[in-house]
């Protein structure tokens, strides 16, 4: 599903230069549940991001499903993404005016699906993370683990191939911590293929390979299942 | 900074407008306050009423009302006269010849019952004696240099009477606030017996001095039964002769009447700009609270961290006040600086008077110091009264939420008050500006293109042989059409007033009409449309002494039923015995005036009844575009005639629309402040929006990760505010519509508010949001989203 080749990010500032990202490949299969773990500042974040085409690559390829998007404009990225991938963030990211209902709904009305439908596949999620009974609530008023289920509702809601996770339990209790990652481990079961970066080992666990990063490269694979 | 800045400038424009437009309204409004006792002066204006129903309403009174009242009423605390008959003469000392416009008689009593200062002469004595004039400062200088005047004799010229007066006085020249705008002021004693007491011509302004106004009102309603005594002829006697004692301080803004020369104010207008001032004063302090309350919401986190650690809210509204005082106080420095720069192109505007004494005035001074005060005292409190409600714990908890919600409704009914308020001035503008061009443009009735009108000269031996020689002498130069002699032209009031009545009415009924001499070639010359039977003609050697061409309007004032029972029926000129003239003529009315009055009920005739009507003016019409050169030829020919006048020409189109240049001045004031109101609002939009931004920067992150392209976040950020420019296209619409109802109705002809006017307004409403919004949003609509998040 990902193959990206020979991958380079490059951070600068006036004074700086900061490689972020330095000739990194790897592949992820379709149905793929893969951790990507490593050191803080050793560019985990900024694969997730080149992956969810959320920012520019400074050199190599990457083919999404068969197809080289390294060169993609905004327009063609921002379509992409809308019908392939979704997101679960650390700090969940919900709009804070918008209810969860609405907040759910959001990458649906970038689509071309009619009020209706949308409607109904919002509830379908929201029925499936046990979070009907919350609909028309605002996210201060969840809890953090509600917070973070609300923001997988949103990630799947589009039926993404790929959803990429940045230490989706990060601000969680062990308890919501785990409630979440049986989420993904459930969708990736359904076939959706996951990306996670994650600091905890015990989560890293969840997938079916882990890749160690360090200084912008790949150190290690390791085949968990 | 940027905030800071922006609230600045609004706060410029808007105190800046608003002290320049209440010097407008205060300059208008505190006309001839100057005089000592100006509460306690009155002009008596007649009016003249059959069967209770006002037939007609003059600014005059006759020559006769001033000694019969000071005698009549013990209310008349003093009186005094201005005999304002030929008022336009030419002046002679030596080589020097001037036409001068306002030369009147006055009572001796002018000087001491008003407060024009004198700079030389008594004003218990300087117009006491026959045959002595006082002057204005700037007439001593154009006439005599630097020499003294006193004693000097001039050589003072209508068409039939030379006067040589010595001067005994001058005058400073009269305020721009006067009504009055005299230039020389000739001794009443000088006129004849019949201008002094006469009941029958009303051409003098009567000054009453009063000790209450309930005095002013006895002797309106004593004056009727005066009148009586003194209604000795035919004319008028079965009307009642009434006056209305106007206040001095009224004279300026009452609309024009017949027989007025002041250029008027209007009250209308006065109140307009009065509101105009308030809008824009009011969008520049919402546009400050605005921003000042949306940029202190962000500050709300640390307000409450600085309530954790015990500060007091009185330290807070003290930080908000300073601030709040400092930008005020550089936002008047700033317009004042502007304003002495601005300043000495402002004063050559057609207000210059007003600006030219802008610094004197303690009502500029007054209103900057209150309008500082006031702005500090609102524009520091609102933003307070939004935080004081700061819960601690709610905003250390959750800052987002608490930011969004608050003043939320406030902020937005401020907005929305903007918009509202550039809608009404943009349909304001539009409407006034086709208003205008309605009047300029619409078809008077009677060409006054290509048309060059010079005045009749002074007293000469043979004139009117002379006249007729160089009026016929004129015609056979190249480019000249038609030459044709007046007592009046468009653009000027007929004026002369009789009270005529249809031969064998039964009932008597005298009708005022205004009576407008004119000879063979007029009618034709100015393309004036004969509705029914024929122009004054050669001949018919009768049109000379006996015939009469009346107006649609003046038929049916006679009460004609139609134009064809007119012609030929008969009128009885007041003053002329039984003699009957006949009717050979009716004129589709015509618009003699701007489109600011109705028709006037005009009689056109050849003759000069009571001998009074004099030709005043000789229009030249013109073929071709060599205007300059003919002007000359015809001076030429002029001088070498009437070597003693001075030649003063004018081009009567020019002359024609000077009636609409305090209007089209007025519109100009209203497009340029609906401008710079839209500016403010345009700042306005652009802090909010900004703020706004800043606020959504994680939203719209989160929606472009979502999906959402860039023009997806512009129309979202962009949807906010057109749905408060949609109210205030809801709200703006009714109220404009109603506002400029009202202001049209003063019009007796009038553009209509067309639909579309309101679309222009709102549309140009959401595209002028739009762009700002758009300009402010681009930026976030591009940036990537995961650094947004980040700093976020």
């Amino acid at each position: 599903m990902i193959k990206i080749t020979e991958l380079k990010k490059i951070y600068r500032s006036e004074e700086l230069e900061t490689t972020a990202l330095n000739d990194l490949s790897f592949e992820v299969k379709k149905g793929e549940f893969v951790a990507v773990m490593g050191p803080s500042g050793c560019g985990k974040s900024t694969l997730l991001n080149i992956l969810g085409l959320l920012d520019d690559l400074d050199g190599g390829s990457f083919i999404f499903n068969g197809t080289e998007v390294a060169k993609f404009n905004d327009y063609k990225r921002s379509d992409l993404r809308t019908e392939n991938i979704g997101f679960v963030f650390q700090s969940f990211n919900l709009i804070d005016e918008l209810t969860v209902f609405e907040n759910v709904e959001l990458p649906l009305i970038y689509t071309k699906l009619k009020e209706k439908e949308r409607k109904k596949k919002v509830d379908e999620v929201l029925e499936r993370m046990q979070l009907m009974h919350r609909r028309n609530h605002f996210p201060q008023q969840l809890s953090g683990g509600q917070q973070q289920r609300v923001a997988v509702a949103r990630a799947v809601v589009n039926d993404p191939k790929l959803i990429l996770a940045d230490e989706p339990t990060g601000n969680l209790d062990s308890v919501n911590g785990n409630e979440v990652m049986q989420l993904m481990t459930d969708l990736n079961a359904q076939g959706t293929t996951i990306i996670m970066v994650t600091h905890s080992e015990h989560d890293a666990k969840y997938s079916h390979r882990i890749i160690r990063m360090l200084d912008g490269q790949v150190v290690t694979e390791n085949i968990l299942a | 900074m940027f905030y800071t800045l922006i609230s600045l400038i609004g706060l410029v424009i808007s105190m800046g407008a608003f002290v320049i437009l209440m010097n407008y309204v205060d300059f208008e409004s505190h006309y001839d306050d100057f005089h000592t006792d100006s509460d306690q002066i009155y002009r008596a204006e007649s009016y003249f009423t059959l069967n209770g129903t006002v037939a007609d309403s003059w600014a005059t009174s006759s020559f006769g009302y001033a000694g019969a009242m000071k005698a009549e009423f013990s209310e008349v605390k003093a009186i005094t006269r201005i005999n304002f008959k030929d008022n336009e003469r030419i002046v002679r000392y030596q080589d020097k010849i001037y036409r001068e416009r306002m030369v009147v008689f006055a009572d001796s009593n002018f000087f001491s019952f008003f407060s024009f200062p004198l700079l030389k002469g008594d004003p218990q004595k300087v117009l006491r004696e026959p045959n002595t004039i006082a002057i204005s400062a700037s007439a001593a200088k154009k006439y005599f240099g630097d020499a003294d005047p006193i004693g000097k004799v001039l050589d003072i010229t209508t068409r039939k009477v030379v006067f040589h007066c010595a001067v005994s006085g001058v005058f400073e020249d009269f305020p721009p606030q006067s009504h009055l705008k005299l230039d020389m002021i000739i001794s009443y004693a000088s006129t004849s017996q019949f201008e002094r007491d006469f009941w029958y011509m009303h051409s003098a302004y009567t000054y009453v001095k009063t000790n209450s106004e309930a005095d002013a009102r006895t002797i309106e309603k004593k004056f009727p039964a005066l009148a009586e005594k003194f209604k000795t002829e035919d004319a008028m006697r079965d009307k009642s002769w009434e006056i209305h004692m106007v206040p001095l301080s009224d004279i300026h803004l009452n609309p024009l009447k017949p027989m007025e020369f002041e250029v008027k104010g209007s009250k209308q207008n006065v109140r307009f700009i009065f509101v105009f001032a308030l809008i824009i004063l009011i969008v520049g302090w919402v546009n400050f609270i605005n921003i000042m309350t949306s940029k202190s919401i962000e500050r709300a986190g640390e307000i409450g961290l600085r309530k954790l650690v015990g500060s007091k809210m009185k330290h807070m509204m003290i930080q908000f006040f300073i601030e709040s005082f400092i930008i005020n106080f550089l936002a008047v420095s700033v317009f004042l600086i502007l304003m002495v720069i601005a300043l000495p192109f402002l004063t050559d505007l057609y207000y210059s008077p007003m600006f030219n004494q802008f610094w004197q005035r303690p009502m500029v001074w007054g209103l900057l110091v209150l309008i500082f005060l006031l702005s500090t005292l609102i524009t520091g409190a609102v933003p307070i009264l939004v935080l004081r409600k700061i819960k601690i714990a709610v905003v250390l908890k959750n800052r987002m939420s608490f930011r969004v919600g608050m003043g939320k409704g406030l902020r937005h009914g401020l907005i929305i008050f903007q918009f509202t308020a550039a809608i009404v001035l943009v349909v304001s503008t539009v409407t006034i500006r086709r208003q205008m061009d309605y009047m300029q443009g619409k078809d008077l009735g009677a060409d006054v293109t290509q048309t060059l009108v010079f005045k009749t000269p002074a007293k000469t031996d043979d004139y009117e042989g002379k006249l007729e020689m160089i009026t016929e002498k004129m015609k056979t130069i190249g480019g000249v059409k038609s030459v044709s002699r007046s007592s009046a032209v468009p653009g000027e009031m007929v004026d002369f007033f009789i009270a005529n009545q249809r031969d064998n009415d039964p009932e008597k009924v005298s009708v005022l009409t205004e009576m407008f001499r004119v000879d063979y070639d007029f009618i034709d010359a100015y393309q004036l449309k004969i509705v029914k039977g024929r122009n004054f003609s050669k001949s018919f050697g009768a049109d000379k002494d006996n015939s009469l061409i009346l107006t649609q309007s003046a038929m049916k004032l006679f009460g004609f039923k139609n134009e064809e029972e007119a012609v030929g029926g008969f009128i009885n000129l007041e003053g002329q015995g039984n003699k009957k003239y006949e009717v050979i003529g009716v004129l589709k009315d015509y618009h003699h005036l701007s489109l600011k009055e109705n028709f006037r009920p005009v009689v056109f005739l050849m003759f000069s009844p009571w001998n009074m009507l004099d030709f005043q003016y000789v229009s030249v019409k013109i073929q071709g575009a060599n205007a300059k050169a003919i002007a000359g030829m015809l001076e030429r020919e002029y001088k070498s005639v009437f070597p003693d006048s001075s030649f003063d020409s004018f081009f009567l189109d020019e002359f024609f629309n000077r009636q609409y240049k305090e209007d089209v001045t007025y519109g100009v004031i209203i497009m340029i402040f609906t401008w710079l109101t839209i500016f403010i609002v345009c700042l306005g939009i652009l802090g909010i929006a900004s703020l706004m931004l800043l606020r959504r920067t994680k939203e719209i992150a989160i929606r472009k990760i979502s999906g959402a392209k860039p023009w997806q976040i512009l129309k979202l950020i962009n949807m906010e505010f057109i749905r408060w420019v949609g109210l205030a296209i809801v709200i703006g619409t009714p109220l404009s519509w109603w506002i400029m109802h009202n202001w049209l109705e003063n019009f007796p002809y009038r553009t209509e508010i067309e639909w579309w006017i309101f679309v222009l307004a709102g549309l140009l409403t959401v595209l002028v949001t739009g762009i700002t919004v758009s300009i402010q949003t681009v930026k976030n609509a591009l940036e990537n989203p995961v650094k947004s998040l980040r700093n976020e």
